[in-house]
């Protein structure tokens, strides 16, 4: 896994979860497939837990042994703010890479 | 019982009721690499810092420690680095005190008694370490006093050191902590 804020697992699963509801394993699948970061069961849950316990996701309706998750509003909030706040971070930086 | 279900007990029980059968059936889906059970365990002490009392976990790690002195007696062959061993474990009890003070709104007595239990869990492997004495010595007189008069002694100052670490971690507690008006 490469080190660095687009390799941040909450931020990773709460962009996952903006395209809709999914459980463990649909987050883990498609996190791998648009970032390449291959997240561990363990990473997987501790995120979610986190993440459930500050009130960004909720547990959705359960469907069998997988229960999906989905942003609350508190969530699309924060990632709403973090994404900002890494796209200001990346033009700055490209800017800044044009005068080198 | 399965290496996935050894996996899973690692994590904390309160957990495991809330999200178990869900890792559990992302594990069956999962290869059992190294990388993986590394990453699980890793998960699981994650969660004992985060949900665990901090007595369990100083007092858990106390006991580790002390049952690691025989190692180190029997490989150093030193008293001294038996006695910096021994004493370092002490920091554990400070730190129990200090952490629970800190984690929670217990006041400096819940904090050196969360400390008191630590060492508790501490003295279980000094008295494994006893056992181990009074089976090689037997009732051989060490300056008049036979090996369980020494072992006693040792286990009631071990417990009276404790109490003045726990208070201590308790206090040093009190000054990171905003005041309450």
């Amino acid at each position: 896994m490469t080190a660095g804020p687009a390799s941040d697992p909450e931020l990773l699963i709460l962009s996952s979860l903006a395209g809709g509801p999914k459980h463990g394993y649909a987050i883990m699948q498609e996190i791998a497939v648009f970032s390449g970061v291959d997240l561990g069961p363990g990473t997987l849950y501790t995120a979610i837990t986190r993440l459930v316990d500050e009130g960004w996701i909720e547990p959705a309706e359960a469907s069998g042994r997988q229960r999906p998750y989905r942003l609350t509003d508190k969530g699309l909030d924060y990632l709403r703010g973090q994404l900002e706040k890494m796209r200001q971070l990346a033009s700055f930086g490209l800017r800044r890479l044009r005068t080198v | 019982m399965t290496w996935r279900e050894l996996l899973l007990r690692a994590y904390p029980r309160s957990w495991r009721d809330e999200y178990g059968e869900e890792l559990a059936g992302l594990l069956a889906a999962k290869r059992l690499s190294f990388a993986v059970m590394a990453d699980v365990l890793g998960g699981a002490a994650r969660q004992h810092l985060h949900r665990d009392d901090p007595w369990k976990i100083c007092g858990a790690g106390l006991l580790c420690w002390i049952l690691l002195m025989k190692p180190v007696a029997v490989l150093t062959h030193s008293r001294a680095a038996v006695l910096w061993f021994g004493s370092a474990g002490l920091l554990l009890l400070f730190g129990a005190g200090a952490w629970t003070g800190l984690k929670t709104r217990s006041g400096i007595w819940g904090a050196t008694r969360a400390s008191a239990k630590a060492a508790v869990f501490g003295e279980i492997g000094v008295v494994l370490l006893y056992l181990d004495v009074v089976r090689q010595m037997g009732a051989t007189l060490v300056q008049g006093h036979t090996i369980y008069f020494w072992c006693g002694k040792t286990l009631a100052v071990n417990m009276a050191f404790s109490l003045v670490f726990g208070l201590a971690g308790a206090l040093a507690s009190r000054l990171r902590r905003p005041r309450t008006t």
